[in-house]
This record gives structure tokens, C-alpha cells and sequence, in this order.
């Protein structure tokens, strides 16, 4: 009975409606793009009513209204359109592309929402803020849009990938990367994903929102969805662009020219001839001095030899970077379709190195009747790599030019030239002559079949598979090295991945009450195949390949698996678009864990309160949202095998008979888990004056506990290899502005800004296992330190103090200790723990190389058929430490020096208190050091701030007017200019300050730049035809 | 009809998703062995014993070798290589980082938890003939491992079974004494013939009763205890299995490796990639009287050594290399002298791999530890007089008597002095310095000034990553002067 009279109370309500809403009457029409394509499924409702209906296939509508109503349009993609009845019977909606922001479309992982209806932290990539843009690979594409998200280019060689990390690092040794949802099918990496395919790109940035993707989400989710056709839509998108690359500003390093390099040679060889002399300066000639020391020093015997190479010059070059893109987009009843073809190439600044990559996609979704649906992404890229090796790497060819010296010819044969100079080879004949090439094929695909079965009810089952694989070939010619072997490196990686998923999803409205549940499980397989060969035994210089080599130097060959099973599940609560709820849970267990911690939970909550839709009513506050956020995700980040102890072949001859014998080499641990990060987080999403001004401002803490950490086990459990523990606790805290204005929207001239503004601070609150601090090394010294109650990942060097005097050496007072061996002009290292001396106690942290702020700043603007974008970024408070720098300035024979050395910073040394020959003169603010040096132990000396403010990306466009386009059969042409990397603040010297590239993998000593490859500018006109 | 097609299709996406049953989550390494599943049958565990056999290769043909060397007086305190790591040592400033004592460290205890494994997995399988054997042997290489670290680094954590993660931040160090007394009570265990080490001679690279024997020998009287250590040697000698070559020459030869004149020796092959002997390489670059001489790494001897040989010394020119030719320009570069003891009459395979064994106890060092002990005992003794003449004899030298060695204290120092030439360039030296106590004279005379001997030197500092990685001075603290 209860039940029936709930129901005579609903029928009561909706009669009394109908009652009220007298002198009704139909009206009708059509509504359709800024092209005239009719738009299907357009939302026609009566404002501030439940009352609606959506456009039918051919766009049309129709709907009972009384003269008095406000009808709205709305559509996703396009900008809400409002219309006011009055006495009218019909109206053609033109729909404006282009969305109110606020009611954008959301994707949060087997989901979508409204932004207006998020209560947790995603932001949304605007991709239609990248066209235009040449970029090549998906990272770049976040460089300045997103608060929360830095994008981190080390490296300048095309093709590598941007480093994303969201809302700062959690990890301590292991790696924080966000997980990737490509079409709903979760992968490791952006690698080879064409940019021109992408339609959005959301990014989670808090556990809360990233709960539902569990064990691999604390480093943020990224989900990114490939363009589809609009139903009623046929058209045909070209896109092309070509464009030249040149040296980014301050990527030129500056070094000593020949005559220079000669004479401060020469210099130094007087210097140590004084010394070893006994400090006495006789008179001898340079060339006698010289050939003391270099009797192969040619300067002298054949100085018509002699040449002023501009090696950084000889290395590089212009290059040319192109993309071809067509897409067909096919919008049928009840289906859509969409392929498309690419073809990227990119020549680095590098001679001979290049990315060059060939793409793939086609798109397809159909209603095969009103119950069941399907449809499948699929993509196939396959790209190739030169020089990669051998380019970027420590003491690659690029950064060996640098230092070459500088008189001696580009061309010359160091091997077979009589002069006979250098043991390494010459970095130009090695880039031009070195096999170094990659090839990788990367096939993504997901299928899902779905049915509804009741309204409301849907279930869907989805196959996904992500493989890849990849082969290098890399061979070194006998004689562009003087070291004179051949060798040559083959590697196979072969990586799959497979997804199998079942989702439900039940949406339940009953009045101003919305329910939305999601329940869902998954399963996910990983192999990995490796292989590798090494061989140095090659008889020829022109058989490159392995059936040549008589024998192996090295080789590796192994397979991993990995298996993942998952159950989640979200319900969201909405009352009225006024209060609204989310829980998620997620259950995962994961092969990568120890036997006693294969699975875990985590859970999340937030909740947030639309108050523009509740208590305030004021016209120019369209939109003020509150929310809170908590939640827990995982990281998952380490080998497949990790909690396994491993046994590694141990072999012995007993008297010259081999046994094969085996040993542990890592430590079992079956309580391995994953590391979780637990957000707490505040929010205020904005939108003002008609929604001019929207944005939005977020607060959190993340705290990272059961850290997966390397640790270095005492010696007596016979293990040297570090086992990753789970301990210690790291904290992350920041807040995040995006902040978006209609500045001028005023006849012809259109002008809006768009800020987002990043906050991120760190710091270790404990380590475990009695350790207060890990000391990252580089070159076997001290450089790095990550120590509770600190920073992640902190520079840890002496601090120098100015020079030392001619007083200071000759009157050493406890004040100003003196380093060992030290002359005056040697840099002084301060006595930072007081003690008298200068010791390993007097290390001192010095900065960090994550950027505490980071602000990206785009401003577009419109005139008529013009238009201009400008992106500027700026990466602040961050140190960078320029290996380079003292790598050349150690001074080594053969090794050219930066251009500071040119003059006025040498002198010779004093004999007897008496200075000789040159005076000494701190010149150039550099010091005095000694030619053929060691290198002193690291210092602040070459850690620069590395904070930078780049103007990234100027664009300028010119659109065709349709009229006249459309004569020529097209629906729209476009032609623009576009510049990256156009000016650079810096005060940086080593020209990439977030260059990244020491010798080995290691994120205790981050932030390590061996003149990493350089980054370009680059400038290119495309072109834009739809047809 | 609806209904049906619901149900039809949901049967498909039911079948689509039966690939998605429950995973496998227990997926075990596919190229890896694992502990887990390892120690299995007897054979396994015989693996596992080799898997410890095979450190000693590294230890011996280098750390070892490096660090006694140059802490004595045979090696110069004035030319290194890279990094100075040996420099160092020889001139007494090391630090506690130093990669030598931290190489040293690693290796002997992880050689004691292979054989720690081996032991406790033994006793999990069933018997089987070579059981006995195999705890024979593991226990043979826990204590020539503890006898190693003890007298490098004096108290040292002693770890009798596998130690676990948590665990292993524990662990404190032993008294030296106690350390010594497992040592020594291990050697004797095992040197009877019940225990299960073999009694030929020919088990090549195996540990024999004659190995415990003579590892119980040296571990006694390297605490001064002769007494002890007496009837060790002796048993060893009256087996009967063992002889001197008569000539010096012969005993460092390949093809000699494993002969009458090894107690016990560290086994290298130079037919196996990465089981040659590295030591004989540690010549300078260039030098032509190396074959495939390739490594930069030098390890100079000392003038003082080269000088201190008597006219005529055989040993001398067979030890140690005066000077040398370039490769590269046919120069000969006059007064630079390096080890040659291991390279001369041998051939590598390539430029770092060598098949020449380094013994650990040769014949020779039984019998003139014999010699010192019946010295010890009597004066004059006449075997003590034979042996030592025996040793000179090979060495081209003329008998002693009692007139020139007329009291004991002299007869025990010609003995050390002659096993200073007799063992040079392998690592006693430094050794029989600090038992004798002669350390301090020796090498306070031997030292330069700007880097002088002091006896805090007598160990090696334990290694800071350890002090670090424990963090705690109450369970592991550091020797003094370090």
C-alpha cells in the first residue's frame, strides 16, 4: 500500500506541472553546427524545468513551451545557446563550437562527468591550445597547460620523452610516473601516440580521483581519448606542416677558439714546467717546455696544420621536422568512424640523428540495435631512431665535440692521422659513420562489446592489447677509433600486455536524487622478452651484422611476466547538482608482490557543495564549488620479481673443470608491497561575470608511506646488490591556480588568458630501518642527499667562499681553512661545520632539483580571420648542477675549455711570494686552477639555479571565410606560423637547465647535465584543410 | 525477443570476459632460480657450494693480494694507480671508504652466507654420500673467510646460519678472540678425516684434511700459539704427499698448478671467460715483457725489497720485473720494477685472464713455519736448519749455520726475513710483520716521512657503508683511527 500511495503522490506532482505550465503550444526546429551539419542527440530543455527533449537524427526538434519560457540548447563540445519564446513558432540553432568549460565533459576512469559536478582534482587538457603546435611526442603537449603537471624535457633529441611527473615526487628510488589510460586501456608510457589522433587528455591528479585505477594510480592517471566522428558528420582533415630547426637560445656553449685554446695551453705547460723546475722561471721557449711534456705536441712542427674548428658548429646542423596527417571522419546513424594516417619526421640538431615515425588509427563505434553496442580503437605506429646512442649519451659524440680540441680539423682521421692525437674518435666521422639505430612497433588496441539491457543498465565487456616491440643495432667501425676494436650491440625487446575487463555501470534519477554506480573487474597480463649481444670480434668494417662476429663479449636474454587482477567499484551521489558524493574502492592483486601482500584496498571519498546552485544567487556568480578529497592509490613501480630471492650462475674450475654453481643475489622479501599515497585535498572551482573568469584552486597534502626504497643491506646477509624494502614515509604538499579570463570579446577582437600556477614542496619524514639519510653518488663522491625531515633528492657538495688570497695561503687563519695543496685563486670551500678544517663534515645541502613553482601562461587572441596564441612557462626555485662545466674545466689534455678561461682568469704562481710572469687577476669572476688538474671535489661551484621563463610558443593563424572556401569545396582552411622555444631567461650556462643525463639510471642524483643533447627552435608553417 | 537478444548477448560478453577469471598471481621468475625454489636435491646443493667456491676467484686474485701487499714493506709508498686506492694503503691513510677493506668485507660474508645456505639446506635433504663432504667443505670456507676478516678488521660480526633482513641491522661485531677460537676449533674439527674432507692430495681445489691442517697451522701461529699449531704441520709433512719443487722457478707454472708443492690454492681457468687470474696483469700498460699487456694498473715493488735481496738470489729476477720496453715505441723505461712473479714462464688467454692458480698455503710456508716452531722450541735445531737451507738452496743461496745465526732470536729472524723473499709478492709479509711484532720497527724505518706507520694500521678500518648502513656505533662500531 505504501508503495501505490508514493505513486499517486508522483502522478499528483506531475499533474499539477502540466497544469501550471498553461498556454502551451509546439515549437520546432533545427539545429546544426557553424558548418550547418545537422547536430543529433542536442539537448532542448526548458529552463529550470525538467522538461526536454533532443534533436532526432536530422537535427530537428520539436517541444511544448508557453510563451514565457527560456528554451537552452545544449551539446557536448558546443557552447550552451539560450533562446526566449516569446511569440516565435520556430527556431534553426546555429550551436557554436567551443564549450562552456564549466560543463565540459570530464573522463575519471571507466567514467565521465561534468567539471561542474567533479569533486576531485582532474584538470583537462585543452587540446584545441596544441594545434598547431609541432609537437611530436605526447609529453610536450603538457609543458605549461596543467597545474599540478610538469612536463620535463632533458633532453633535446627528437623523439625521447618528456619526463611527466603530477604533483611532485612520492618515491624515493623508484619511479613516480603517472599510469596511462589509452581508449581505456591501461599502459606504461605515451611512447609513439600521435598527438593529431588526440581529443582530450584528463589528468588525475589526486589519489581520490585515482583511487579507482589502485595499485598504479599515486603517480597521477593520465587518460587520453582518440578522436571520433560526430554522428551526421562526413569530413576529410588534412593537416600538414614542415618547419626548421636551429640551436635553442643559450644551447651554444661557448668555448676557446684554436689561437686560444693554444695559448692557454701554453700557459699551462709554463705553469708546470715552473713547478716541476722547482719554481723557477728560466726563460725557455714554449716549444722546450712543450715537448717536455707532449713530444707529440704538433702545434710546433707542423703548425701549417693547425685549424680553428668550431666543433659544436661541425656537429650540428639545421634540420628540417615534417608531419603529414589525414583523417576521415564518417558520423552515421547510430555509428561513427574515423581513420587516419601520419607521418612524422624529425632530423635532430645532431647530424645524423633522426625520429621518424609512421601512424596509424582507425576508430569505429556502432549501435548494432537500441540494446547493444560496439566498437574498438585501434592504432599502429612503427618509428625509427638514429643516434640516440651515440649522440646524447655521457661522453657521446655531442658532448665530446664540445670539448675536442679546437685545432684540428673537422675531417681528420684521429686513427690513421701520423700526428696519431687523441685516443678517442673524432665525434663528427663517429656520429656520421657509427650504426645507431632503433626501431620500434607499438600496436594498441581495444574492443569492447556493451549492452543495456534495462535503462540505465549498462554492461560492458572490453579486450585490449598493447605490444611492442623493439630492436637496436648499433656497430662501431674499426677506424673511426683509435682504440681500434669493432664493436657491435644487438638488442630485442618484445613487451605485451593484455587487458580483460568487465564493467557495469546503473544510473538511477528519481527527482532531484542522481545516482550513478559502477562496478567492475579486470584483469591484466604482462610479458617481457629481452635479449642483448655484444660482441667486439668482427673481421670486417662492412658486415655490420651479427652472423660476422665470431664470438660474443656480452650477452642477456630474459623473460618476465606479470599478472594483475583487479575489482572496483564507484557510486556517486548527486542531489540536485547542489550536494554531491563519490565513493570508490578498488581491490587489486598483483604478481609483482610478496606471497604475504599480493593484495590490497584502496579507498577514497570526496564530496563537494555547488553553492552558486544552492544559497547563492547572484548573476555574476555562475558557478562557486567547494570540495574535499581523500583517498589512497599505489605504486607498483619495481621489477616483476622483486619479493623472489634470485640465484645468479656462480662458477668454479676445480683444477681446470668447470662446475656450474649458483648464488643469491637478491634478497627474498615475501612482504613486499606496494608504497600507497594517501591525498587529503581542498578545492574551489570558480566561474564569474558570465563565466569571463572560471577557474579553479586546490590545496593538498599527499603522504607517501611504505616507500618502495632501495636499500643497502648489511653486508652479512652476503647480498651487495641494494633490495627494495618497503620503508619510510615522504611528504608532498602544494597548491594549484588555474585561472582562465575573457578579457576582450568585443566586435573583431577576441582576446582570453588562460594561467595555471603550480606549488610543489617535498620532504622525507622517515626512511626506516635506523637510516636518516642516503647518500647519492656521482663519479664515486658525495653529491646527493635525501635525509629525514629534508627535501627528496637534495644536492649535497661543498659550498665554496669566494677565492683564496695570496694572505689567506700565506697566513691560514682557523676562520678560512685552507683545502689541501691549495694556491691562491683556488676556490675556498667554507668551513660550514666550524670546526677548524676543511673535511667531509663540511658538506652542506644546496638545493634541489625539483621546481617548487611552475607557471604556464597562454593568451590568445582573435581578429576578424587572424589569430595569435603566445605560451609563455616559467620553472622556478631549482638548482641544476652542469657536470659539464667541470668536466672541461678539470682541463685534461685534449679537452677544450669554456671561453671563460680566454683571458684575465689565469696567472702563473708566485716564486718565493714574487709573482712571475703574468699577474694574477680573478678575472671573469672564474679562479685560478692548475692546467692538467685533477678535478677537485664537487663544489657549488658549477650549481646554478636553473629557474628559467620561456617564451615556448608563438603562434599566428590566418583562417580562410568559409564563403569562399566553400566554392573550392573545402569547409575550411587554415594556414599558420608557428615558433617554439622563441626567447629563454636563464642563468643557467649549460644551456637545458632540466637536462638529465648521467651515466647511470639513478633518481638519487637527479638533475645531472653532461651537455645533454641541445634543445631546438623550431619555426614551421602548416596547413589546415578540411574538406 | 528482446529478452532473448539480452540474454544472447550477454552470453557473448560473458565469454569475453571467461579470459578474465581469476589470475595467476604466484608467477615465479622464468630466468632465474630462486631461493624458494633452490637447495632442492643433493645436487643442487653441491651447486650452491660451488656458487660459494666461486667468490674466492675476485678475493684472491685481487683484494686480498692488494691489501696485504701494500700494507708491507715489499711494495712502493710513492707510485699507485687510478684512484690511489693502494697508494693509500701503503701509506697508511686510507680511509674507513676505502674500496679495498669494503671489497674485502662484501665478498667474505658473502661467501659465509652461500656457505650458511648450504649448511642449513644440507640438513633439510636426506642423507646422501657427499653430505658429509659438502659440510666439510662449507665449513672450511666460513672459517678460511673468518680468518681472513679477523685479522683484516680484528672483532667482525660472526654469522653461523643465514641472516634475515630486518636481522642483518642487528648484528654486532665478535671479540677477536672468540672469532679466532671458532676459527681455530673449525680447522681442527674438520682436519679430522671423520669430519669429511678428503685425504688425497689430488681433490684439486678442494679443501683436504692437509688444507685444514695447514689453515689450523697458520690461524694458530698467527696468534702466536705454536703449540697449537704444531702438530698440524706436522701431520701434513709426515703424510708424505707433499714436496718442494727444486726449482723456484716451477712453482708459479700453469701446468704445475695443483702439484705436490700446494696445500691448498685458489683455483683459476683461463679457458672460461671470467675465471682467468687477474693478478698477473698488474703491470704497467705498455710493458712488452707482459704478453697481451692491456690493464693501466700498476702494483710497484718497493726499491727497499729490491735492494734487500742477497747477490745471487734466484727468486729476485723470477719475482720481480726491472724495468721494462714499450710497446708503443720500443723504450725501455729503466727503474720501474712490478710483480712478475705470476706472469713469467705463463701465457693468458686474454689480456685479463690467466689460468696460474695463487696458493694459500704452499709447501714451502709448512715447512718454514715448522722450522720456526722447532727454533721456537730449541736452539739450535737442526731440522729448523735443513728446512731453511732447503729453501735457500732452491734459491741459489749459500747454506746458514749456526756461526751466522748464532742464537735463536737470529735463526727466527733470518727465517722471516727469508720468507719475505721466499713469499714476495704473495701475501705473507705483512702478516709475519705483525705476529712477530716486528711491524712497528720494520715499518716505521720503511715508511716515508710525510706518511708514517702507526700501529692503529695493524686493521683495516671496517668498511663505512657498513657503519652507515647500521647506523648504530652501540651494535657496529669503527676501528680506532679510522
Amino acid at each position: 500500500m505504501k508503495g501505490k500511495s508514493f505513486n499517486n503522490y508522483v502522478v499528483i506532482l506531475l499533474f499539477l506541472t502540466f497544469n501550471f505550465t498553461f498556454a502551451q503550444r509546439t515549437i520546432s526546429g533545427n539545429v546544426s553546427d557553424e558548418e550547418g551539419v545537422p547536430l543529433p542527440g542536442v539537448n532542448v530543455v526548458i529552463k529550470g524545468s525538467d522538461i526536454g527533449t533532443s534533436t532526432d537524427f536530422d537535427g530537428n526538434y520539436s517541444i511544448s513551451v508557453s510563451n514565457s519560457d527560456v528554451i537552452t540548447f545544449s551539446y557536448v563540445g558546443f557552447m550552451d545557446q539560450e533562446i526566449e519564446v516569446s511569440n516565435a513558432d520556430s527556431f534553426d540553432i546555429s550551436l557554436e563550437l567551443g564549450s562552456d568549460e564549466l560543463d565540459e565533459v570530464v573522463l575519471t576512469g571507466y567514467g565521465t562527468t561534468k567539471r561542474s559536478n567533479l569533486t576531485n582534482s582532474v584538470s583537462k587538457l585543452n587540446t584545441e591550445s596544441l594545434v598547431d603546435r609541432p609537437i611530436m611526442t605526447l609529453g610536450e603537449a603538457f609543458s605549461g597547460q596543467l597545474a599540478g603537471v610538469y612536463a620535463q624535457q632533458s633532453s633535446g633529441l627528437p623523439g625521447s620523452e618528456f619526463n611527466i611527473k603530477v604533483r611532485g615526487t612520492n618515491s624515493i628510488t623508484s619511479g613516480s610516473n603517472p599510469l596511462y589510460i589509452i581508449d581505456g586501456m591501461p599502459v606504461e608510457s605515451m611512447r609513439d601516440i600521435n598527438i593529431g589522433d588526440v581529443e582530450s587528455i584528463d589528468v588525475l591528479k589526486d589519489a581520490s580521483a585515482g583511487a579507482i585505477y589502485g595499485a598504479r594510480a599515486a603517480g597521477g592517471v593520465v587518460i587520453i581519448k582518440t578522436k571520433q566522428a560526430k554522428t551526421g558528420e562526413t569530413k576529410i582533415d588534412l593537416d600538414f606542416y614542415t618547419g626548421m630547426e636551429a640551436i635553442a637560445p643559450g644551447n651554444t656553449l661557448d668555448m676557446l677558439s684554436g689561437p686560444e685554446y693554444i695559448e692557454y695551453r701554453e700557459w699551462g705547460q709554463t705553469l708546470r714546467y715552473i713547478n716541476d723546475n722547482g719554481g723557477v722561471y728560466d726563460g725557455t721557449t714554449v716549444g722546450e717546455r712543450s715537448n717536455k711534456y707532449h713530444p707529440r705536441r704538433w702545434w710546433y712542427t707542423n703548425p701549417e696544420d693547425i685549424t680553428d674548428t668550431n666543433w659544436q658548429e661541425a656537429i650540428t646542423q639545421q634540420a628540417v621536422r615534417r608531419n603529414y596527417q589525414v583523417s576521415i571522419f564518417k558520423g552515421v546513424e547510430g555509428g561513427n568512424f574515423m581513420i587516419s594516417s601520419n607521418y612524422n619526421a624529425t632530423d635532430g640538431l645532431v647530424i645524423n640523428t633522426k625520429y621518424e615515425r609512421f601512424s596509424f588509427r582507425a576508430n569505429g563505434n556502432y549501435n548494432i540495435n537500441d540494446i547493444v553496442s560496439a566498437g574498438l580503437s585501434l592504432s599502429t605506429t612503427v618509428s625509427r631512431e638514429s643516434g640516440r646512442r651515440e649522440a646524447e649519451r655521457k661522453e657521446g659524440a655531442y658532448m665530446r665535440a664540445i670539448v675536442s680540441d679546437p685545432t684540428i680539423p673537422v675531417d681528420f682521421n684521429h686513427r690513421n692521422h701520423p700526428l696519431g692525437l687523441i685516443d678517442n674518435p673524432n665525434p663528427v666521422l663517429q656520429m656520421l659513420n657509427i650504426k645507431d639505430f632503433g626501431k620500434r612497433k607499438r600496436s594498441l588496441v581495444t574492443s569492447y562489446i556493451s549492452i543495456q539491457p534495462i535503462e540505465g543498465l549498462n554492461i560492458k565487456g572490453q579486450f585490449g592489447f598493447d605490444i611492442e616491440d623493439f630492436t637496436y643495432d648499433w656497430f662501431k667501425p674499426m677506424w673511426v677509433n683509435k682504440k681500434a676494436r669493432r664493436e657491435a650491440r644487438n638488442e630485442h625487446r618484445n613487451d605485451n600486455k593484455f587487458l580483460y575487463q568487465l564493467t557495469a555501470t546503473y544510473n538511477l534519477s528519481v527527482g532531484s536524487h542522481n545516482l550513478d554506480f559502477l562496478v567492475g573487474a579486470s584483469a591484466e597480463e604482462q610479458d617481457w622478452e629481452y635479449t642483448f649481444l655484444d660482441s667486439w670480434d668482427f673481421g670486417s668494417d662492412d658486415i655490420k651484422t651479427f652472423n660476422a662476429a665470431t664470438a660474443f663479449r656480452q650477452w642477456d636474454d630474459y623473460e618476465m611476466e606479470a599478472s594483475l587482477q583487479s575489482y572496483f567499484g564507484r557510486a556517486v551521489y548527486n542531489f540536485d547538482d547542489k550536494y554531491l558524493f563519490n565513493f570508490t574502492i578498488r581491490r587489486d592483486g598483483s604478481s609483482k608482490f610478496g606471497e604475504n601482500n599480493k593484495w590490497g584496498i584502496f579507498p577514497a571519498a570526496s564530496v563537494a557543495w555547488r553553492l552558486s546552485n544552492d544559497i547563492i544567487d547572484n548573476p555574476n556568480i555562475n558557478q562557486l564549488k567547494i570540495r574535499a578529497s581523500w583517498g589512497q592509490a599505489g605504486n607498483d613501480r619495481i621489477g616483476a620479481y622483486s619479493s623472489f630471492g634470485q640465484l645468479s650462475g656462480a662458477n668454479y674450475s676445480f683444477g681446470n673443470k668447470l662446475a656450474y654453481g649458483f648464488a643469491p643475489s637478491t634478497a627474498s622479501n615475501p612482504d613486499l608491497s606496494w608504497e600507497t599515497t594517501t591525498t587529503q585535498g581542498i578545492g574551489i572551482d570558480f566561474g564569474f561575470f558570465g563565466n569571463r573568469i572560471y577557474g579553479s584552486l586546490d590545496y593538498y597534502k599527499n603522504v607517501t608511506s611504505d616507500v618502495l626504497l632501495e636499500v643497502e643491506l648489511p653486508a652479512v646477509t652476503g647480498l651487495t646488490q641494494a633490495s627494495v624494502l618497503n620503508s619510510g614515509e615522504v611528504e608532498n604538499w602544494g597548491w594549484e591556480l588555474e585561472l582562465n579570463t575573457n578579457n576582450i570579446d568585443k566586435g573583431d577582437f577576441f582576446w582570453s588568458s588562460s594561467l595555471n600556477f603550480t606549488n610543489n614542496e617535498n620532504k622525507v619524514t622517515k626512511l626506516g630501518y635506523g637510516i636518516d639519510q642516503i647518500i647519492g653518488t656521482s663519479r664515486n663522491q658525495p653529491t646527493h642527499r635525501t635525509m629525514v625531515g629534508r627535501p627528496l633528492h637534495s644536492y649535497y657538495m661543498y659550498k665554496t667562499d669566494g677565492i683564496y688570497s695570496e694572505s689567506d695561503i700565506s697566513n691560514p687563519s682557523p676562520s678560512r681553512p685552507l683545502i689541501k695543496n691549495a694556491v691562491a685563486g683556488n676556490p675556498a670551500i667554507a668551513d660550514t661545520d666550524g670546526d677548524g678544517v676543511i673535511g667531509i663534515g663540511d658538506r652542506t645541502e644546496l638545493g634541489n632539483n625539483t621546481p617548487d613553482y611552475i607557471i604556464g601562461f597562454t593568451n590568445t587572441f582573435r581578429y576578424k580571420n587572424f589569430d595569435a596564441r603566445i605560451l609563455t612557462t616559467a620553472i622556478l626555485d631549482f638548482k641544476a648542477y652542469w657536470f659539464f662545466g667541470r668536466y672541461a674545466d678539470a682541463g685534461q689534455q685534449g679537452r677544450n675549455q669554456l671561453a671563460i678561461w680566454a683571458n684575465g682568469a689565469r696567472r702563473l704562481p708566485s716564486v718565493n711570494g714574487v709573482p712571475t710572469g703574468e699577474a694574477y687577476t680573478a678575472g671573469n669572476g672564474t679562479y685560478f686552477k692548475e692546467e692538467g688538474g685533477r678535478l677537485p671535489d664537487f663544489t657549488d661551484r658549477w650549481l646554478y639555479d636553473g629557474d628559467y621563463i620561456r617564451l615556448k610558443n608563438i603562434t599566428l593563424g590566418y583562417t580562410f571565410d568559409k564563403e569562399t572556401i566553400n566554392q573550392i569545396g573545402m569547409k575550411n582552411l587554415r594556414l599558420y606560423l608557428s615558433a617554439d622555444n622563441v626567447l629563454n631567461s636563464t642563468k643557467y650556462p649549460g644551456g637545458n637547465p632540466e637536462a638529465n643525463n648521467s651515466e647511470v639510471e639513478n633518481t638519487l642524483t637527479t638533475g645531472v647535465d653532461y651537455a645533454g643533447y641541445p634543445l631546438s627552435r623550431v619555426v614551421t608553417l602548416g596547413l589546415k584543410a578540411t574538406f | 525477443m528482446k529478452k532473448f537478444r539480452i540474454l544472447f548477448y550477454s552470453l557473448i560478453i560473458t565469454t569475453v570476459f571467461i579470459g578474465c577469471d581469476e589470475e595467476d598471481l604466484d608467477l615465479a621468475p622464468i630466468s632465474q632460480l630462486t631461493t624458494g625454489n633452490f637447495y632442492q636435491s643433493s645436487i643442487q646443493i653441491d651447486q650452491a657450494l660451488t656458487g660459494a667456491y666461486s667468490s674466492l676467484n675476485s678475493l684472491y686474485d685481487e683484494m686480498m693480494i692488494r691489501a696485504a701487499i701494500w700494507r708491507g714493506d715489499n711494495s712502493s709508498q710513492t707510485q699507485g694507480y687510478a684512484n690511489n686506492l693502494e697508494l693509500n694503503i701503503s701509506q697508511y691513510n686510507e680511509n674507513a671508504g676505502s674500496q679495498v677493506s669494503t671489497d674485502i668485507w662484501n665478498t667474505c660474508y658473502s661467501i659465509i652466507n652461500r656457505v650458511n645456505i648450504v649448511i642449513q639446506k644440507s640438513e633439510d635433504i636426506e642423507d646422501y654420500a657427499q653430505k658429509q663432504s659438502h659440510i666439510a667443505q662449507a665449513r672450511f670456507l666460513r672459517a678460511l673467510m673468518y680468518y681472513e676478516l679477523v685479522r683484516h678488521f680484528g672483532d667482525v660480526p660472526l654469522v653461523l646460519k643465514p641472516v634475515g633482513l630486518e636481522e642483518s641491522f642487528t648484528v654486532g661485531r665478535t671479540a677477536l678472540a672468540e672469532v679466532y677460537a671458532f676459527v681455530t676449533s673449525e680447522f681442527e674439527a674438520i682436519s679430522n678425516p671423520s669430519a669429511g674432507l678428503s685425504s688425497n692430495q689430488n681433490d684439486k681445489g678442494r679443501p683436504t684434511i692437509y688444507s685444514a691442517n695447514g689453515m689450523a697451522a697458520k690461524a694458530y701461529i698467527q696468534q702466536g700459539n705454536y703449540t697449537s699449531a704444531k702438530p698440524h704441520l706436522k701431520s701434513i709433512i709426515d703424510s708424505g704427499k707433499f714436496s718442494m719443487q727444486s726449482d723456484y722457478a716451477e712453482l708459479f707454472k700453469e701446468s704445475n698448478d695443483n702439484g705436490p708443492h700446494v696445500v691448498f690454492s685458489i683455483q683459476y681457468d683461463k679457458t672460461v671467460a671470467g675465471m682467468g687470474n687477474g693478478q698477473p696483469q698488474q703491470v704497467p700498460k705498455m710493458a712488452a715483457e707482459v704478453p697481451l699487456n692491456g690493464v693501466t694498473r700498476k702494483q710497484m715493488v718497493s726499491d727497499d725489497l729490491w735492494f734487500s735481496y742477497e747477490t745471487g738470489d734466484l727468486r729476485r729476477d723470477l719475482t720481480i720485473q726491472n724495468g721494462w720496453t714499450s710497446t708503443e715505441d720500443g723504450e725501455f723505461v729503466a727503474d720501474d720494477r712490478f710483480w712478475i712473479k705470476y706472469a713469467k714462464n705463463n701465457s693468458p688467454a686474454t689480456f685479463q685472464e690467466w689460468g696460474v692458480d695463487i696458493p694459500i698455503v704452499r709447501y714451502t710456508d709448512v715447512k718454514m713455519l715448522y722450522a720456526e716452531i722447532l727454533n721456537s722450541e730449541s736452539y739450535p735445531s737442526a731440522e729448523a736448519f735443513s728446512i731453511l737451507n732447503e729453501v735457500r738452496t732452491r734459491a741459489g743461496l749459500a747454506d746458514l749455520t749456526s756461526t751466522e745465526l748464532s742464537s735463536q732470536s737470529s735463526f727466527l729472524d733470518a727465517i722471516i726475513n727469508e720468507r719475505r723473499f721466499e713469499f714476495a709478492g704473495e701475501s705473507n709479509r705483512w702478516w709475519d710483520l705483525l705476529r712477530t711484532g716486528k711491524d712497528e720497527v720494520v715499518l716505521s724505518a720503511f715508511a716515508l716521512s710525510a706518511y708514517p706507520y702507526s700501529s692503529v694500521k695493524r686493521l683495516f678500518g671496517i668498511p663505512e657503508a657498513e657503519i652507515l648502513k647500521v647506523n648504530d656505533p652501540s651494535i657496529l662500531s669503527q676501528n680506532p683511527g679510522y
